[in-house]
């Protein structure tokens, strides 16, 4: 989130599209309530009428996997009808960029310039802007030359009429243009606010990093980014999905978002300079220009006094990716499958049921050597040599089990999806054998290092210069590693008119150095642990007035800002521009700014006579350009979007069209993630009539994800007992289906066993003239628990493709093809 | 936000009531859970099963106190809706399952909370006849032992300065309890800031009962007792 929990509180409008927050966040909507009671609008878009959709105003259905097409409606009618943030469209975005002439999308092909059609990429060296003679953008802050964003943007979206959007999305023209207006209307203006609550329901797709692009170039032209009730509001789907991320549990990066290395990136100054900016731009701060400092002190932080500058650090202890291989989820249990991984730790994971198309993952988990599955219960995963389709005889994996604390059973952070990390403590022990994960982790790295002190071990530095001096002492290791995380100063500084020793906790990340004078496991943590605060992430105090910004309840990163970009939040004289719930404002006679943590404490960018500040910055610190992307250029290089720099509606892989009916060639996305079709990786053509109906898969709120620790509680499962497939009245007229009998849904890849729901919440589209139907299923449920019942067919991955966005890997889950027919 | 309500141990004039915002409520079911897990009780089937609805158990119990009852509709301007319903004892303050009753030692009222207990007296009393008495057919009797049941208030946890637990989790704030007159002024300041988005809401039979329920809807949009199904 951009922004945090509370602060939905302050919208005037908040749009619920991929995400099902009633049911999936269902805290989330005490303040979404508070909204409404302040008089907020609440529109809801999705294929199925929801727990959700059951308190909006607006209501509105799509054909799962037409988000972009939706929205890219939304943009067309907003520049059509100027409803745009001026000032902020402006000022802080690169709408007036030029951009260069090499850039080209042809409506006629649905391509980019950069196409290579057989490797399935795009070369993106002509999606940057006109240059001057110092390389500073070309700008046109009027927004009229006929290559700025803003002409290209309008261009772009002329396409995506009322009637072309409804033959896409099958959203009647009237709701259509009934959502634009609800949401547009309610928060163009500067002093009015919306916001956007999405989560699995747009990631899950070949467009999935497309969908979030789309809805945040609205966001800027709305100049809803920086204040309060605005943001891009990513609702997290595990309590602490945020805290992992940040910690670098995903393969493309380190801690606190740095890049995880490749090959090519043979010493550190290499990789350092492939992603640290440089930038020409008058007033651009560009704060990833501090990447050394981070990446040093992370390594510092790593390998303690063994990391100096003579050896990099240790840079070359920590691994390196294959060049322009990924190391994603799938790829993953496609290397199991091939035979390549022989190995894996399922830990709080249940991938027989979690991942798509898992009939291959659980083939894949049945070529290891050995698995061990750490979680609180059993699982499918543990199991898996015993399910259905499996014979025990024939299975060489040894399967451990390692029983391991739940939350109340150790103490520990957790971040939520608002970034703010919250310390929480143990209230009982776990139970029989069961430890806390990092004991586990700490039990089986001691050993590894035991078994590498051996002599004639190969390539033993990394783990013998590993610092690991977290257990076995006086102090909770919870608490030495959350410093760690922090960081220390490791030799005496002076920072401002402080002195710090040498072990003091830093105070910043603005103290962290590229010489190794510092350590730091994760800079955007570098703030919740200090010598003068001690652990802020324990802090409870409850905010008595304000914005709900909470700053002295736990910590949030970076160095407890609430709300980021909130730079953004003001005009360019400093002042809110929404004053009724400012999130920062200028105090001219302190100099200073008031309220949240600013991006910076650079004063406004104008002075009071509206002259430019010269020592002032563009509030979009993190951008080499220090404006949002409207256009997503191409710097760094290799930090771009790999699909194109302005969204397009393409259709999912699997689909009931047989042509992308914005009238081009290209079907689906072209550079989407598809392994090679055969053996058990199968797609079913478009337009397949063995598959005509469109389904998504989607969790409920009385499960827990797979239901690994739901499936057990006998009260959750009497709510939501077993495997059952949403449909329409229509559809189920058609095949003959009555309300609660039982079925089989299919798709090229397996079949579930369901029963089915006839309902009014699902309503037949008519796509490009056609009647298309849609259906949706959980993926909570499994075969062993509640009943260890192998004929049981029953988790919705079974179903899903594992064909991926090619930005993130993620599959498209959430739109493939079915059909369900009559239990026989 | 407001902080949570505290309840005022000791009695109070016109005792203590539930206020139940169909509004608000997305029918997450934590209250279900809580009752049971309160009220140490155990889930209904061994195997349970899907009826083709998300509503379940199918019916109220000695051991099933709550139940949210879910119907989709459309209104007459063809909008869908999807309205949630709480099936528990409305607490009645005339309680004329206990003018019913032979021995009204069975059911009593309890001083301080206005609550209509039940204790095990009930086993010796007519159960047909109880129930009848109920004008929302909310008492069910254990086969077991005789003896009748139904939600009882958590007037345990009231009488230490509880929430009920139903009402500790609630996630949504449709649901609240206090002091009677509150709750009162809580539902008719909620009415009246809903008039325009809800012309049909109103409080049910809200001078009777201690669970006040506001419908947002007219009341034939809700579904307003559990119909047993014989499993699909």
């Amino acid at each position: 989130m951009t922004n945090h929990w509370i602060d939905l509180q302050n919208s005037d409008v908040i749009l619920i599209m991929g995400s099902n927050a009633a049911e999936n966040h269902p805290i989330s909507f005490r303040w979404v309530a508070e909204a409404r009671a302040r008089g907020a609008k609440l529109i809801n878009v999705d294929p199925r009428f929801t727990r959700t959709s059951s308190k909006a105003d607006v209501y509105a259905p799509l054909r799962s996997g037409t988000d972009i097409a939706f929205l890219g409606g939304m943009i067309n009618y907003l520049l059509a009808n100027h409803l745009i943030q001026e000032e902020y469209v402006a000022n802080y975005t690169n709408a007036g960029y030029v951009v260069a002439e090499g850039y080209a999308f042809d409506p006629s092909t649905g391509l980019f310039s950069g196409y290579n059609a057989e490797k399935r990429s795009y070369d993106g060296s002509s999606w940057v802007f006109e240059t001057d003679e110092d390389g500073v953008i070309v700008k046109d802050r009027s927004l009229q030359h006929p290559r700025c964003v803003f002409q290209i943007l309008k261009d772009h979206y002329s396409r995506y009429d009322l009637a072309t959007v409804s033959g896409i999305t099958g959203t009647p023209t009237e709701l259509l243009q009934k959502v634009y207006e609800t949401y547009v209307l309610n928060c163009y203006l500067p002093d009015r606010s919306g916001t956007i609550m999405y989560a699995m329901g747009w990631t899950q797709h070949t467009v999935g990093a497309q969908n979030i692009r789309t809805m945040s170039l609205i966001q800027l032209l709305l100049g809803n980014i920086g204040v309060a009730g605005g943001g891009v509001n990513a609702l997290r789907g595990e309590s602490n999905v945020q805290g992992s991320t940040d910690h670098c549990l995903l393969f493309h990066i380190w801690p606190g978002y740095l890049k995880s290395p490749q090959e090519s990136d043979t010493t550190l100054s290499v990789y350092n300079g492939r992603w640290t900016p440089a930038t020409v731009e008058p007033r651009s701060l560009s704060w990833w220009g501090n990447y050394p400092k981070y990446t040093v002190s992370f390594l510092k932080s790593m390998f303690g006094s063994a990391a100096t500058s003579d050896n990099d650090f240790g840079y070359d202890w920590l691994p390196k990716r294959d060049n322009g291989v990924d190391y994603a989820w799938q790829t993953l249990f496609d290397a199991m499958y091939d035979g390549t991984i022989k190995g894996l730790f399922a830990w709080g994971q249940n991938p027989a049921n979690s991942s798509a198309n898992a009939n291959k993952v659980r083939q894949a988990l049945a070529k290891l050597d050995w698995l061990v599955n750490v979680n609180i219960y059993d699982s499918e995963t543990a199991e898996f040599w015993r399910g259905p389709g499996m014979n025990p005889a024939d299975i060489q994996t040894e399967v451990w089990q390692l029983p391991c604390a739940a939350s109340v059973e150790k103490e520990g952070s957790i971040t939520n999806s608002g970034r703010w990390a919250q310390w929480r403590y143990k209230a009982v022990d776990p139970p029989g054998e069961a430890m806390p994960d990092a004991e586990i982790m700490n039990e089986i790295f001691t050993e590894v290092r035991r078994l590498y002190e051996a002599d004639g071990s190969v390539f033993a530095d990394p783990i013998l210069n590993l610092k690991w001096d977290y257990f076995g002492g006086s102090e909770v290791p919870t608490h030495l590693l959350a410093k760690e995380i922090n960081g220390y100063f490791l030799v005496d500084t002076v920072v401002g008119e402080t002195q710090y020793s040498a072990g003091d906790l830093v105070p910043s990340f603005s103290a962290l150095q590229a010489d190794g004078t510092t350590s730091s496991g994760n800079w955007l943590y570098c703030n919740s642990w200090t010598k003068e605060a001690g652990n802020k992430m324990a802090k409870r105090e409850r905010e008595t007035e304000g914005i709900g910004l909470n700053a002295n309840w736990s910590w949030c990163w970076p160095v407890n800002r609430r709300i980021i970009y909130n730079r953004a939040s003001v005009n360019l004289l400093g002042n809110p521009f929404k004053p009724q719930t400012p999130v920062i404002a200028w105090n001219a006679a302190e100099g200073k700014w008031v309220g949240d943590v600013p991006d910076g404490g650079a004063p406004p960018l104008n002075n009071p006579d509206g002259t430019l500040n010269e020592s002032s910055y563009l509030p979009f610190i993190m951008q080499p350009e220090g404006v949002g992307r409207i256009f997503s250029n191409v710097y760094p290089a290799s930090a771009s979007m790999k699909d194109g720099p302005v969204p397009e509606h393409y259709e999912p892989v699997e689909s009931p069209l047989a042509t992308n009916p914005m009238g081009h060639p290209n079907r689906s996305n072209p550079v989407a993630h598809i392994p090679p079709v055969g053996g058990m990786d199968l797609l079913a053509d478009p337009g397949d009539p063995q598959y005509p109906i469109v389904c998504s898969t989607y969790r409920v709120v009385e499960h827990w994800q797979t239901g690994v620790m739901t499936r057990w509680v006998p009260w959750l499962n009497e709510l939501q007992p077993e495997m059952w497939v949403e449909m329409s009245e229509e559809l189920a007229a058609e095949k003959g289906i009555a309300n609660g009998e039982r079925v089989r849904v299919r798709s090229i890849r397996g079949e579930v066993q369901a029963v089915a729901i006839v309902t009014k919440r699902f309503k037949p589209f008519t796509i490009q003239g056609e009647t298309v139907h849609q259906v949706g299923v959980p993926w909570c449920f499994g075969w062993a628990a509640p009943t260890m019942d192998k004929t049981r067919l029953s988790s919705g991955n079974l179903l899903t493709p594992n064909v991926g966005d090619p930005n993130t890997r993620i599959p498209e889950s959430k739109a493939f093809m079915v059909d369900v027919v009559k239990e026989s | 936000m407001a902080d949570e309500p505290v309840i005022s141990p000791g009695p109070s004039g016109n005792g203590k009531s539930f206020l139940m915002d169909t509004t608000k409520c997305f029918a997450c079911r934590s209250c279900q859970v809580a009752c049971k897990q309160w009220n140490g009780l155990a889930a209904e089937e061994e195997v349970p099963v899907n009826r083709g609805s998300y509503e379940n158990p199918p019916d109220l119990s000695a051991t099933q106190r709550l139940l949210i009852l879910f119907n989709e509709a459309e209104r007459p301007d063809g909008t869908l809706v999807w309205n949630f319903m709480r099936s528990s004892c409305r607490h009645c303050l005339d309680a004329p399952c206990r003018q019913a009753a032979e021995n009204k030692d069975a059911i009593t009222i309890d001083e301080e909370t206005g609550a209509v207990l039940y204790n095990e007296l009930t086993a010796a009393e007519d159960y047909e006849r109880i129930r009848r008495a109920c004008p929302f057919d909310l008492p069910r009797q254990d086969p077991a032992t005789g003896q009748m049941h139904k939600c009882l208030m958590c007037v345990d946890r009231v009488h230490a300065g509880l929430l009920p637990a139903c009402v500790t989790a609630c996630p949504s704030g449709g649901l609240i309890f206090g002091d009677r007159e509150d709750m009162l002024a809580a539902a008719d300041a909620r009415l009246e800031a809903i008039r325009d988005d809800f012309p049909d809401a109103a409080v049910l039979d809200k001078r009777d009962v201690r669970l006040l329920i506001l419908l947002g809807d007219r009341a034939s949009l809700y579904k307003m007792q559990a119909e047993p199904a014989e499993a699909g």
